[in-house]
């Protein structure tokens, strides 16, 4: 069953085409990652999904309505966006006043930093409580933009592992952002590969045998052949 | 640690002068010591003190009012952006070219020389306000609103804590500009508190006295200077060890 339904999205930055003509469905409980080279448009797809931004043409529509944030869709943010006057216990209730904060700050495995201010915590930490106030909220979509981003690679690994742990515990539909393709594998239940200048869905594929390879090789070409990339040109 | 060796550094100016003051017109620190017993003796300095205290303090207390009105410069786009700019022509005008006015409409006592403490020390605190409210994070707000946060409870837990350290160092500048204009009306009305003596002992060259009422005058600096500093320190705790 449909749960996000996003129809002839586009959107522009000034002169600068962010996103043309983007068709997606998402169904209940789906675990998909938008994947793509940096300028494709993810963070601003992912924005518009949350309700943050309005398109300029075409709708994102939850459950048939627009989407209401903090109701419909819980976000975590790339560099963590703590309240750091808050301590961790305070971030989380932020998300739902009221809410059972012990409860989230156990499931991330923060019980004891409660009441540490964020900039006590490592960088990892400060992801989790960031995951704890998205999932406090108890909103039925997960947006994820690229939160693991910033972190090494072996808390990052711990941080997809953790991430998988909960959704299993507490079903959600999750839209995931990154440019990671081993990330993509690890976590998708389908991967939506993105196109850069503007925003385009070039692909959608499921994770599978040979499936590292060739989407190295899709982003590969879509950098090399993007005219607004650092590396343009460098072949030939 | 800190306070040991800002005592030890004194102590060293305080030999170095002992060392190098010729006596005369520049007295000795014995000198000034002496002067300065004489006068606590004599009461004349606590009651200047006083004066000038409690005309600096109601400055002060005036000088507040520049906490809300920067609040709502920057909360109020349009308020903001009308107001500014005679803000800043009146915080660029120097405040000894309105003292004739001052006296002229609030004559030479305790009300006119509060209001030339409150208007060097409420510019700061206005200007460092309004500036906190414009350097929210915007996305501390974005995050804010992706919880489903409306303008109010946005402005309550990130708008308002986010400008606490930028007003407390507008309070810790006009504490500062505040003390300094507490002498200026001294000297431009009537002729009372620390800096009436301090014209006294000027004008008839008793320099012993003088110093006396300018080390008070640094002293009460420099506590006010720690305790806004203590308050700026209690508002940003959250920022951990530097």
């Amino acid at each position: 069953m449909t749960h996000i339904r996003i129809e002839g999205l586009g959107h522009a930055f000034g002169a600068v085409a962010a996103l043309d003509g983007l068709n997606l469905t998402v169904r209940h409980g789906e675990f998909v990652v938008l994947l793509g080279p940096s300028g494709c448009g993810k963070t601003t797809l992912l924005r518009m999904i949350a309700g943050l931004l309005e398109p300029n043409a075409g709708r994102v529509l939850v459950d048939g309505h627009r989407p209401e944030p903090g109701r419909d869709t819980a976000m975590v943010f790339q560099n963590y966006r703590l309240i750091p006057w808050k301590t961790a216990r305070q971030n989380v209730e932020f998300a739902r006043p009221g809410a059972d904060v012990g409860r989230y700050l156990e499931m991330v495995g923060l019980s004891r930093f409660a009441d540490a201010f964020p900039a006590a915590l490592s960088g990892g930490m400060r992801q989790r409580v960031a995951l704890a106030r998205a999932l406090a909220a108890e909103a039925p979509i997960l947006l994820m933009d690229e939160p693991f981003a910033s972190l090494d690679a072996q808390t990052r690994e711990l941080m997809q592992g953790e991430l998988r742990r909960l959704i299993a515990a507490r079903p959600a539909t999750v839209v995931f952002v990154t440019h990671g393709v081993d990330e993509a594998l690890a976590l998708a239940d389908r991967i939506v590969l993105m196109s850069p200048r503007p925003g385009r869905i070039a692909e959608e594929v499921r994770p599978g045998p040979g499936m590292r390879e060739y989407l190295w090789q899709r982003l590969r070409e879509m950098v090399l052949n993007d005219p607004g990339s650092d590396f343009y040109g460098r072949e030939g | 640690m800190i306070w040991g060796m800002r005592f030890g550094l004194l102590a060293g100016l305080i030999l170095l002068w002992e060392w190098w003051a010729p006596g005369g017109l520049l007295p000795t620190p014995g000198q000034v010591w002496r002067a300065g017993v004489a006068l606590l003796a004599e009461g004349r300095l606590w009651r200047a003190v006083g004066d000038s205290l409690s005309i600096y303090v109601s400055g002060m207390a005036a000088a507040l009012v520049g906490i809300p009105l920067g609040l709502a410069m920057g909360s109020f786009r349009l308020f903001g952006r009308v107001v500014d700019v005679f803000v800043f022509a009146l915080a660029a005008t120097p405040r000894v070219a309105f003292i004739p006015l001052i006296i002229v409409i609030l004559g030479l006592g305790f009300e006119a020389k509060t209001f030339i403490v409150f208007l060097g020390a409420v510019m700061p605190v206005v200007l460092n306000t309004y500036a906190g409210v414009l350097a929210a994070d915007a996305d501390l707000i974005e995050m804010a609103r992706s919880t489903g946060a409306g303008r109010r409870r946005i402005w309550r837990h990130v708008v308002l804590p986010g400008a606490m350290p930028f007003l407390a160092t507008g309070l810790r500048l006009g504490a500062t500009i505040g003390l300094i204009n507490t002498v200026v009306a001294e000297l431009y009305t009537a002729v009372r508190g620390l800096g009436g003596l301090l014209a006294i002992y000027g004008n008839t060259f008793r320099m012993a006295e003088y110093f006396v009422i300018v080390l008070m005058l640094a002293i009460i600096g420099v506590i006010v200077t720690e305790a806004m500093r203590a308050v700026e320190a209690h508002l940003s705790r959250w920022r951990g060890e530097r």
